[in-house]
């Protein structure tokens, strides 16, 4: 019999390789296997600071994000979780920001320990702009609180985050988090199957927005930095 | 911006440039002091541009564009001042604009700042469009006493419908790239500095594929806007049953049994 549940754990690989690329291609991975395997649910587990990527993204040659490679595996990977056609819960417990903050709005029930906190990441850096996270947490949240997280860097606490909408669920601690999570995945795995999906079309039926958003977005990759070379047609150089 | 190739025969006149980049034919307006208004001598260099365009077969999409600050503001109203009746009907602008419409590649323009009445019209002669963010688009031909009379108030109408067109050029109002993505006039909105390059790549997205599926399919969505539903079922049928006699045809399915890529070449 097919689990109901289609389980993805995502441990901390330490500073220097959070949401790094094979980290992002495994998760895509994962994600399509779920959306084959029967399952009703999937819950998603980020272990501490997993989903803490505006350091990273803080430290990365700005070389590296060129617009093919911000909308094909960074914004791919936001929007695979938006189109998958079951529900994700996703159980954080440290620091999410930045394209991790980005993911975390992609799903659909969140859930907290005290420990979460949530920013898109420092204005100096390149982070904001390439998760989609200004745009989700805008229309999620409100502009007001996501113009401030993008102008001042702050983070919101757990707290503060429950308080705006950003989490639905606040547990006391780490194992009443992962009890909370896992409850609410069970929940929602015994769902009839017409009416998750029903529900799951109207909850992410501004995807056609969002995707435009994120494609404007990648092309801001290139506004952040001088643009040295006219890109020929694939994304190769001029001669 | 490094172009492999300039126009040389049948050399456009210095206000419209011609490069190419792989299979991607790039048409600059460049007439700053005017705010690109569309003169004779523009259109006259943009009908030569498609001539060359369409003439060269390694060519396989068209960008059209102002570059990132302006598109076109419109036709030259001095030389619209002038303009008889008589002179209209007979012009080598209206000429201009039957070439634009027979223009048989794909076509992208990439539209930044003032995109209003010829201008406009212009953009929506291409098949897709890419506008900057600061764009602004609109048919103020009634606030001079005319009206878009080179397509403006017959697209609005097939693209965005009959009310929203007759606001458009009933009252001249503009509207910004993002009421016109939601119109359905652009396809994606790109900061201003990206506009040409993001037009680039989506022209070499169309590139990449069997030109001939390309000319067809692009064929098939024009006549969607003229023929009834079972004459453009009809017209779709056929033009697949073309392709099945390519050997574009073959190679694209051969390649995608072999988990390749397809390696099109026009035939």
């Amino acid at each position: 019999m097919e689990a109901p549940i289609a389980r993805i754990d995502l441990t901390d690989p330490g500073p220097g390789h959070r949401l790094a690329e094979p980290v992002r291609l495994d998760l895509r991975e994962r994600l399509r296997q779920a959306s084959r395997s029967g399952a009703r649910c999937v819950l998603l587990t980020v272990e501490a600071d997993a989903f803490d990527h505006a350091p990273e993204a803080a430290r990365l040659d700005s070389e590296q994000f060129t617009q093919p490679v911000v909308a094909g595996q960074v914004h791919a990977l936001v929007l695979q979780l938006v189109a998958l056609p079951l529900p994700v819960v996703v159980r954080l417990d440290g620091a999410v920001s930045g394209l991790g903050l980005g993911l975390a709005l992609a799903t659909d029930v969140r859930v907290a320990g005290p420990a979460a906190s949530f920013a898109l990441g420092p204005p100096d850096s390149a982070a904001a702009l390439l998760s989609g996270a200004s745009w989700l947490l805008s229309w999620g949240v409100g502009t007001a609180v996501a113009t401030r997280l993008t102008w001042t860097g702050d983070a919101l606490d757990a707290l503060a985050a429950e308080q705006v909408g950003l989490i639905a669920r606040l547990a006391i601690d780490a194992s009443e988090s992962e009890r909370a999570a896992e409850d609410l995945a069970a929940e929602l795995a015994e769902l009839p199957v017409a009416t998750a999906s029903a529900l799951k079309r109207l909850t992410v039926r501004d995807r056609v927005q969002l995707a435009a958003a994120l494609d404007y977005e990648s092309w801001l990759a290139g506004v952040a930095r001088p643009v040295e070379h006219m890109t020929s047609p694939a994304g190769q150089e001029a001669p | 911006m490094v172009a492999q190739q300039s126009g040389t025969a049948g050399v456009p006149p210095p206000t419209v440039s011609y490069e190419v980049y792989g299979h991607v034919a790039v048409l600059t307006i460049s007439r700053p002091e005017a705010r690109n208004a569309l003169s004779t001598d523009v259109l006259q260099g943009l009908a030569a541009g498609m001539d060359q365009a369409e003439a060269d077969d390694d060519v396989r999409a068209l960008v059209l564009t102002g570059g990132p600050r302006i598109f076109a503001s419109g036709a030259d109203i001095r030389e619209l001042r002038k303009t008889t009746p008589a002179d209209y009907l007979l012009s080598e602008r209206m000429a201009c604009w039957l070439r634009f419409n027979r223009f048989p590649k794909p076509s992208v323009a990439a539209v930044a700042g003032y995109v209003l009445g010829g201008g406009c019209e212009l953009a929506m002669t291409c098949d897709l469009v890419v506008a900057a963010d600061d764009a602004v688009f609109g048919q103020p031909e009634v606030k001079l006493g005319i009206l878009p009379g080179a397509g403006g108030t017959q697209r609005w109408a097939r693209v965005a419908g009959r009310f929203r067109a007759a606001e458009l050029a009933l009252t001249g109002r503009t509207v910004d790239a993002w009421t016109a993505q939601e119109l359905g006039l652009v396809n994606q909105v790109v900061p201003a500095e990206r506009v040409v390059d993001a037009a680039v790549a989506l022209a070499g997205d169309v590139a990449v594929h069997s030109p001939i599926a390309t000319r067809l399919a692009r064929a098939a969505v024009r006549a969607s806007e003229e023929l009834p539903l079972a004459g453009g079922l009809e017209l779709e049928r056929a033009l697949l049953g073309t392709l099945l006699s390519t050997d574009d045809h073959l190679e694209g399915i051969d390649a995608f049994l072999e988990k390749r890529t397809a390696r099109f070449t026009g035939r």
